[in-house]
């Protein structure tokens, strides 16, 4: 049962993200600032019936793209719940992956039709500034406006770390410290803004001035708005983190409304290009620097991170040594979560394995894996009730709860068993806790004899 | 007034600065007095560096086409007036005679392309520098 509500959880946010990607991918086709899919298009061209079918055809497969995913989340619920899980992480990444192929097939299409028709604008081939826009960039946000929601996200960090307990200083580490980081980055991504190039469309400063206030407003709001909501989220898990189901409930509403502001942030932007630039014949075409009109390549343009060409959001320019490291780096932790996700996928459905050695008992499973002298035992048990216990680092599932936990009772616990099969192994040394069961209770029973038997006389 | 730079030229970027400034100002695109964004502004907008910007400003400067004031920042000054080119065009304007004699034009075609290069910038309609 609990498995299933789990499941029905989990799709129910997973699935939304995948239409998510698809919406905005599908938006690219709208023109914003003479742009359609990457490509820059006189307004003649805009309306052209070759044009409109590659922008049809290419909404059509993003949607068809989304909805295979979709079947084929869905049809992954079958496995079991731990590799259901991580399967699908790697399945939202490929979700998120694979529908840029179609842009980038698009993409050529659409390039391959303004060369051969010969439509070109004034402005070609080089970087365009606005001077006037450009000497009245607007009153920008102060920098302490960030700063109450970091101290806020400080504070139950600070509280945490003197706590005696290490597990619950771990926990705020890992959890009130994320927060606490997200805050700051905000603080430090708002002035990246400020540094960018200002929108051109056309030779209308106005016009082009209020391009670029929009975006530099909205991208000011997102980020004002995402440190503030991160710091009230963690008061309130810092205030609820006693239960499991509110503190549920409080992040599922977090990243309900996070998600659901951002975007709306970003349609906001993208509608407010789409109406500025409606009338505008097509100016300025920097197509031959942007490969598939989605990257950035200007080694001459000392800027490492750059406007995207439409909407709030920023990307790296490849032409920089430095942001070929960035992209090489995001890359590899890309490539490291499915890594990661497929080999917890794979340990989880591996035995629980547990021997006693020469004096030391040895136990693993999946990447779960320590060993223990039987000398430094002090306390040996075998409970058939888990006392309440909260996830500090690791694994929290129906069928498995494996990681870093507070357990009531115990002090530095990890945990490695099946919280729906009793009985477990408490041993524990003066140093820390670790509760484990076998793959059966009668498995799990007879290895507690045995190390019961083993252990010197003294334990 | 846009400014258009093209990385890949071989003409320096702070010159494609000062060069595009003067159309703008010669074709009424910068007013006398507008004000021009700050060095760091600027060098930001085009991701360059801020010593590229500082030259062309400088230049500028020199030349008398802005001014550069405490508190209201670096402003278009407008035409310096002198009634007359500096030696050095007029030098550079020799060699494109000379060059346009060699092409086999005649002194009346070479002419009329001065008016026309001279009236370009009156008429407001410069826009590829």
């Amino acid at each position: 049962m609990a498995e299933t509500a789990t499941a029905i959880i989990w799709i129910v946010i997973m699935l939304p993200c995948l239409a998510l990607v698809a919406a905005l991918l599908a938006n690219e086709a709208k023109p914003k600032k003479n742009i359609v899919l990457g490509v820059t298009l006189p307004l003649a061209a805009q309306s052209d019936a070759r044009v409109l079918a590659i922008s049809r055809r290419f909404r059509r497969d993003v949607w068809l793209c989304c909805g295979a995913f979709a079947a084929l989340f869905c049809a992954l619920a079958l496995l079991d719940m731990g590799q259901f899980i991580m399967w699908s992480i790697v399945l939202l990444i490929a979700a998120i992956l694979a529908p840029y192929a179609l842009y980038v097939r698009a993409n050529k299409k659409l390039a391959a039709l303004k060369r051969a028709e010969g439509w070109s604008v004034p402005y070609a081939g080089g970087v365009v500034i606005d001077l006037k826009a450009a000497a009245n960039p607007g009153r920008p946000l102060r920098r302490a406006a960030f700063l109450p929601p970091v101290v806020i996200a400080l504070v139950p960090l600070i509280i945490a770390l003197f706590s005696g307990d290490e597990g619950t200083r771990w926990g705020a580490v890992i959890m009130f410290g994320a927060m606490v980081f997200i805050g700051l980055l905000c603080m430090f991504l708002y002035p990246l803004i400020l540094r960018q190039r200002g929108d051109v469309a056309g030779p209308d400063s106005d016009r082009n001035a209020a391009l670029t206030r929009v975006r530099r407003y909205n991208w000011g709001k997102m980020l004002l708005v995402t440190s503030y909501l991160t710091a009230i989220f963690m008061l309130g898990y810092w205030l609820l983190q006693e239960s499991a189901l509110w503190t549920m409930v409080l992040t599922a509403a977090y990243m309900f409304v996070l998600i659901g502001f951002c975007l709306t942030t970003e349609f906001t932007v993208r509608r407010a290009q789409e109406r500025l630039t409606r009338d505008e014949p097509g100016y300025v075409d920097e197509d031959e620097l942007w490969i598939w009109g989605m990257f950035y390549n200007n080694p001459n343009d000392r800027h490492i991170f750059i406007n995207d060409r439409t909407g709030s959001g920023m990307g790296v320019n490849f032409g920089r040594p430095a942001g070929k490291v960035f992209i090489a780096l995001t890359g590899a932790i890309l490539v490291g979560v499915i890594v990661a996700c497929i080999a917890l996928a794979l340990g989880f459905s591996s035995p629980f394995e547990a021997s006693v050695e020469g004096g030391t008992l040895y136990f693993s499973h999946g990447t779960e894996k320590y060993e223990i002298a039987l000398a430094d035992v002090s306390e040996l048990d075998l409970i058939y009730d888990l006392p309440t216990a909260r996830r500090v680092a690791g694994t929290g599932l129906p069928n498995l709860a494996e990681g870093r936990f507070a357990v009531e009772g115990y002090e530095n616990a990890r945990i490695s068993l099946n919280p729906g099969q009793p009985p477990f192994i408490v041993v524990r040394t003066p140093d820390m806790t670790r509760i484990f069961a076998l793959n059966t209770p009668e498995e799990t029973a007879e290895f507690y004899e045995t190390l019961k038997e083993a252990l010197p006389c003294s334990a | 007034m846009l400014l258009r730079l093209d990385m890949a030229s071989q003409t320096p970027i702070y010159r494609q600065i000062r060069d595009q400034m003067v159309l703008g100002i010669a074709a009424g695109e910068l007013a006398p007095g507008e004000k021009l964004p700050t060095i760091r502004a600027l060098a930001g907008q085009c991701g360059v560096n801020m010593m590229t910007v500082n030259k062309a400003y400088a230049l500028l400067r020199q030349e008398g086409y802005i001014t550069t004031g405490r508190r209201g920042g670096t402003v278009v000054a407008g035409s310096p007036g002198f009634g007359a080119l500096p030696e050095r065009y007029a030098a550079a304007l020799r060699i494109i005679a000379a060059e346009a004699r060699l092409a086999g034009m005649d002194e009346d075609a070479f002419a009329a392309l001065c008016r026309e290069a001279y009236n370009y910038n009156s008429k407001g309609d410069g826009d590829d520098g």
